[in-house]
């Protein structure tokens, strides 16, 4: 009866400590607003100033409004069309796209949706697209910050942005081995949406570190003067002072926005790598295929340098000590440690999430992140992979390339079958 | 007396000769060296851990020391970049020299040796051809991100693969890599402008055929950043460790000794 | 006590879900900027000349 009673008030206890933490509320997970990047903020000024210095606070006011005026807000995105209708950028981006993926979800009466980016994306990718939602930290790999304007999977070369049917696929087919799943189920125009809309926070996110690398060549003064055409007292600007804004504006978002990102951006389909036709001995039921199989092994341990990085039996254990670019990025700055989080205590404490090494790729799995089409492991071979260790291999043929994926795709049945003789060339043993 | 007017027409025609090559009409140079004053920042080892290519990477049996300051005896200072500005707000010739326009057609080369990149500084315009050697006899990836550009290339060993710069300028240098070695760096500036030079192992720098008129000049290093506190007579750096000079029809602007102090490359 | 048991559960997992929705990780300061400023600079962005 007495142990009754004090469950009893237990629970009561409990249920009226719960309706309070629900009337207290908690904060909203990631409000509606874009997310300065201050570990670009803080990485140039640890490149640029003295220790202890810091660059002026209106700077990121300065910032905020620029990006502002150009990208709009995650509730009412625009785009910079410079050149009005007639703008080439419209094959990139539409605003009809924007609309659809930006704002909160919900869907309408005619059943068009909107807020799409928040309702798939942003738990995981953030608002501002910086990899940094609410899960990023729990996640292995982390999300992708895209920010860097850098894409691992896609058929062009590096510095080359990917096609729309690069985005698309990842979006269609999801990463196996990582947390971001297939959004196959989507109707079509619901993805080109979203893919028009990572696109959009890709460019917004270059723009907004090349501002912030601009800082370091300003001695406080703005970047853009805006008091030089409109006067405080509402006074006519002097020709001279037109002029200077008119530069102003040229360099830091003609030169900064126009030419260096918009223009990397329109027709990528101009730079995709053309993929030769295998040869017959690809073909696994051709007489020849085994032997097209050891070429392949013995060019990934010579020619193609494989077996530095994912180890001489595949199992990714070589280089373990890498970084992939993302976190590179600021890691290189002076004094951090990836060992040590003090040493980075100044990224960490305005989100910068603790650097993980980037691993190899286990070629005794089945599982490849950029797509199994033996196309796909070609062109991982052939142009690298953006933004980790992996690099292009220009100098060898496409043959040789196609022995090399042939050898990868045979990897993970190969341990079983193998005999003595074909062990690997090198004898470190491999325990795990 | 025949002889003493040969000498004399000679001599004559050398010094025409000399100045029709390197300082024509509307064009001028300059030329300077760096010393570090007070003491040279110590290199440390690399941190060549426990990489299965010890074997190769070593030098004379020992962990080689990084590369990052080099100076010779009597501390000239190599490895810094002299270039004309062309950040924000910067005037720039229009025209370059014709002497300029061959150099795009030279492949350079880049090359690795016992697990070192050679030159650790370069300079190449946009468009031009890189050479990138390996006179290891292990692999390596050649990895060069600079603001504008970026190639990730595996090399072979004893054995060389030809990439071609993309038309884009950089503003400063950028780095380049191996991800095999991660020790191994070297440093690359790509752009348009070849008003460039990089001091050599006594510290001396030259550049040639400037269009006379007055045009910033900035002091790079990898381990300095912009050389704001170099001393150059006669002139004060900003914070961007650049200079205005004035470069004079057919002149050579000696800029002599330029101090910079040690403390400067920390970074 | 099988009823009771499943209340337990319930509110337990009532509780919980509470905790997890006030963890916050550290996350980027917002993009701070002045609306009427960036209303300007649009309209000089719309009148400029661009090529």
């Amino acid at each position: 009866m007495i142990g009754n009673s004090v469950s009893r008030l237990f629970y009561q206890l409990i249920c009226i400590g719960t309706a309070l933490l629900g009337m207290t509320g908690c904060e909203r997970s990631e409000p509606p607003v874009f997310r300065f990047n201050s570990v670009e903020w803080v990485k140039q000024e640890k490149t640029h100033l003295a220790e202890g210095e810091h660059f002026p606070e209106d700077y990121k006011a300065e910032i905020g409004t620029i990006m502002t005026a150009l990208f709009g807000t995650p509730d009412d995105p625009t785009f910079p069309f410079f050149l009005g209708d007639e703008d080439p950028a419209h094959d990139v981006i539409s605003i009809e796209s924007l609309r659809m993926a930006a704002g909160p979800t919900r869907v309408d009466k005619r059943e068009s949706a909107t807020g799409l980016y928040r309702e798939h994306c942003a738990h995981c990718h953030g608002i501002t697209g910086n990899g940094a939602g609410d899960t990023a930290a729990s996640l292995e790999p982390y999300p992708r910050d895209f920010r860097l304007g850098k894409f691992k999977f896609k058929s062009t070369p590096l510095r080359s942005p990917p096609t729309d049917h690069d985005l698309t696929e990842i979006l269609v087919n999801g990463i196996p081995g990582s947390a971001m799943p297939s959004f196959r189920t989507l109707p079509e125009d619901q993805i080109q949406s979203l893919v028009e809309y990572v696109k959009y926070l890709t460019m917004r996110g270059q723009f907004e570190r090349f501002l912030l690398g601009e800082l370091a060549a300003l001695d406080g003064e703005p970047l853009i003067d805006l008091s030089l055409v409109d006067k405080p007292d509402g006074g006519e600007p002097s020709e001279d002072d037109v002029e200077e804004f008119e530069d102003q504006m040229y360099a830091v978002i003609g030169e900064g926005l126009q030419e260096r990102i918009i223009a990397r951006w329109l027709k990528p389909e101009r730079k995709v790598t053309k993929i030769e036709a295998a040869p017959p001995e690809f073909d696994i039921q051709h007489q020849a295929h085994r032997q097209f199989v050891q070429k392949g092994r013995e060019l990934y341990f010579a020619k193609g340098n494989c077996m530095q990085c994912h180890g001489d039996t595949g199992i990714g254990d070589g280089q373990l000590n890498n970084f992939d670019d993302w976190t590179n990025d600021w890691i290189k700055s002076a004094d951090v440690d990836t060992a040590d989080p003090t040493s980075y205590a100044d990224f960490s404490a305005v989100g910068a999430l603790p650097p993980r090494p980037v691993k190899p790729r286990n070629l005794t799995h089945r599982y490849y992140r950029g797509g199994d089409h033996p196309d796909d492991l070609y062109l991982r071979l052939r142009n690298g992979i953006e933004g980790t260790p992996m690099p292009a291999s220009t100098a060898m043929t496409s043959d040789e390339i196609w022995a090399v994926v042939a050898y990868v795709r045979a990897m993970p049945y190969l341990d079983s079958t193998r005999d003595e003789s074909e062990k690997p060339v090198n004898e470190k043993q491999v325990m795990r | 007396m025949k002889r003493v007017f040969f000498c004399t027409l000679l001599f004559v025609l050398c010094v025409s000769m000399n100045s029709l090559l390197f300082a024509q009409d509307g064009w001028g140079n300059l030329t300077g060296q760096i010393v570090i004053s007070g003491d040279a920042p110590v290199n440390q080892p690399e941190d060549v851990k426990d990489n299965s290519d010890k074997a190769v990477c070593l030098i004379d049996g020992k962990v080689p020391l990084d590369d990052g300051v080099v100076v010779n005896d009597k501390n000239q200072l190599r490895d810094v970049y002299v270039m004309m500005y062309t950040g924000r707000g910067a005037d720039t010739p229009d025209t370059y020299h014709p002497s300029y326009d061959a150099q795009t057609k030279v492949k350079l080369t880049l090359d690795n040796v016992k697990c070192r990149f050679v030159p650790k500084a370069s300079f190449a315009r946009p468009g031009q051809t890189l050479i990138l050697k390996n006179s290891d006899n292990v692999g390596h990836n050649c990895r060069i991100a600079t603001m504008e550009h970026e190639h990730n290339i595996n090399i072979v060993k004893n054995a060389e693969s030809e990439i071609v710069l993309g038309e884009e300028s950089d503003k400063i240098p950028g780095e380049v890599r191996c991800d095999i070695h991660q020790w191994m760096d070297a440093i690359i500036l790509i752009r348009d402008n070849p008003y460039v030079s990089i001091s050599d192992k006594d510290g001396k720098f030259k550049i040639e055929n400037i269009p006379a008129g007055d045009w910033k000049f900035q002091f790079w290093h990898k381990k300095g950043g912009y050389l704001k506190t170099i001393e150059v007579k006669g002139y004060e750096p900003d914070r961007r460790g650049t200079i205005e000079l004035t470069i004079k029809s057919g002149e050579t602007l000696e800029l002599g000794t330029l101090a910079l102090p040690g403390d400067a490359l920390t970074k | 006590m099988v009823i009771r048991n499943s209340w337990f559960v319930i509110v337990l997992i009532v509780v919980m879900s509470s905790f997890v929705g006030c963890y916050q990780r550290t996350v980027a300061p917002a993009l701070t900027f002045d609306q009427k400023k960036a209303e300007t600079l649009d309209s000089e962005i719309k009148k400029m000349e661009w090529d």
